[in-house]
């Protein structure tokens, strides 16, 4: 008894001693944060200016391996032709510490980007949405709430057939398109750690 | 197919550098000793500074993989992996890995005992990071059994193995509960787990292990004497894979003289 008693006073001491610092991210169903970033070419961007439409986000660094094959395998290009018809917006974000406007411009026109690419040096809008890996994917409905978050994909190593890939995004987006909900809302990403300043 | 094995056996490809990262390919092989168990495996080592990761990388990287190529009714079992390390990435996000030499092997068992050399392939496949991250990647062949001088090391590096990995508590040592459950299916599980020691530890870190239908977030442990506190945010991933019923994980103890123990853990989520 007298055991149990100390077990119970111990677990309230620790309950109490010091809040957790939680990681700033979002669940799916907020709103997601908004935000105010300039683009490569120069240009002011913000989340608010697609308001009731649905919007991708995808986090990148043109130095991260995982990065580079999809870039090579034309992954976003593919998403951008499928979905742009539907009025899906596509915005890639660059919280990379070293990379100014300067070496994302570069970047855009090496990799032919001909959508906004958002320049998060300092790493404020990576922190809000919880950003970890490069490529990591998330999905605002036109609602503004974010109903996928996670990996582009189910094949990290890039080894399956790209018929055996299972696209997250692209199955999310036919079917918020379609009005039914996500199946799979939320998966691990992967890929390289956004590189934040320290 | 022998002969092109044969082929390339003749280069010694045993050991390999890719990508900062040193492979050799280890193995305790020995037909003397009877040859139906043995172990197979790969030592990476990363250049100083750079790491690779665990089985659960952890906020990101990429898990190591290790596959065999064997002869004929040569059985691998489960790739095994030693105890591993956290590091801390720019922004916080939390990393689980090797930053010294790791030694990833399985049990193998033969057939039937043969004196004739076993062919072997060890692939393994890694991501190595330091300030930024590269693919590496290395192929390894032997004929086994390795020379004398090479089975020594081998023999002494599978001993040093088996403390390195996971092993489950003497009875008594740790009593395990959790709070803040069940984990339903949609959104996210605040999930605290108590573990309450027999010794009071000197550190005690967790290593979640979640497999293909979960995902652990924002791990923080804390301990007091002889309760430690580890609460996690567990998400099902849904649509993908089998549910799962429970969550491994590695807690790993240090005691006084700063030696470091893990102990396997599962933590029922229903």
């Amino acid at each position: 008894m007298i055991k149990m008693l100390k077990t119970l006073t111990l677990m309230t001491m620790i309950a109490a001693a010091g809040a957790a610092v939680s990681n700033a991210g979002v669940d799916n169903g907020d709103q997601a944060p908004s935000f105010a970033l300039t683009d490569a070419a120069g240009s002011k961007v913000s989340l608010s200016d697609y308001s009731g439409k649905v919007v991708v986000l995808e986090w990148t660094n043109p130095d991260c391996p995982f990065v580079q094959r999809h870039y090579q395998e034309g992954s976003m290009k593919k998403l951008t032709s499928a979905y742009s018809d539907s009025g899906v917006v596509f915005l890639t974000v660059n919280s990379t510490n070293y990379m100014d406007r300067d070496a994302n411009a570069a970047f855009a026109k090496k990799e032919g980007i001909s959508w906004p690419l958002l320049v998060d040096q300092d790493g404020a809008v990576g922190h809000a949405y919880g950003a970890q890996t490069t490529p990591h994917m998330f999905i605002i409905n036109k609602d503004g709430k974010v109903v996928y978050q996670g990996a582009i994909d189910d094949d990290p190593r890039g080894s399956k057939d790209a018929a055996e890939r299972t696209n997250y995004v692209a199955q999310a987006l036919d079917q918020v398109l379609a009005g039914k909900a996500v199946s799979t809302p939320e998966t691990t990403p992967y890929g390289c750690s956004v590189k934040y300043k320290k | 197919m022998l002969s092109a094995v044969v082929a390339v056996f003749a280069a010694g490809a045993a050991v390999a550098d890719d990508s900062h990262v040193h492979a050799r390919l280890v193995s305790d092989f020995d037909p003397v000793d009877g040859g139906g168990r043995f172990h197979l495996g790969v030592v990476l080592e990363p250049e100083p500074g750079w790491h690779i990761y665990w089985r659960n990388p952890g906020g990101a990287g990429l898990a190591t993989d290790v596959t065999f190529e064997l002869p004929e009714g040569f059985r691998a079992g489960e790739l095994r992996w030693p105890t591993p390390v956290s590091f801390i990435q720019p922004g916080g996000i939390i990393g689980y890995g090797y930053e010294s030499p790791v030694l990833l092997a399985a049990e193998v068992t033969a057939p039937d005992v043969t004196d004739r050399p076993v062919p072997v392939y060890v692939t393994a496949s890694w991501l190595a990071c330091k300030d930024i991250c590269v693919l590496g990647e290395a192929r390894l062949a032997a004929e086994l059994p390795l020379d004398v001088a090479a089975r020594r090391r081998s023999a002494a590096a599978f001993e040093a193995w088996e403390a390195s990995l996971p092993t489950a508590a003497e009875p008594g040592r740790v009593s395990i509960s959790t709070t803040g459950g069940p984990v339903a299916a949609g959104g996210t599980t605040a999930l605290v787990v108590w573990l309450q020691w027999s010794g009071a530890p000197a550190n005690v870190e967790f290593f979640p292990d979640p497999g293909p239908a979960l995902k652990v977030d924002n791990v923080r442990t804390r301990s007091r004497g002889q309760l430690t506190r580890v609460d996690i945010d567990v998400t099902r991933i849904q649509g993908t894979a089998e549910p799962a019923q429970s969550l491994s994980a590695v807690v790993v103890t240090t005691d006084g003289q700063g030696h470091r123990t893990g102990r396997p853990l599962t933590i029922n989520l229903d």
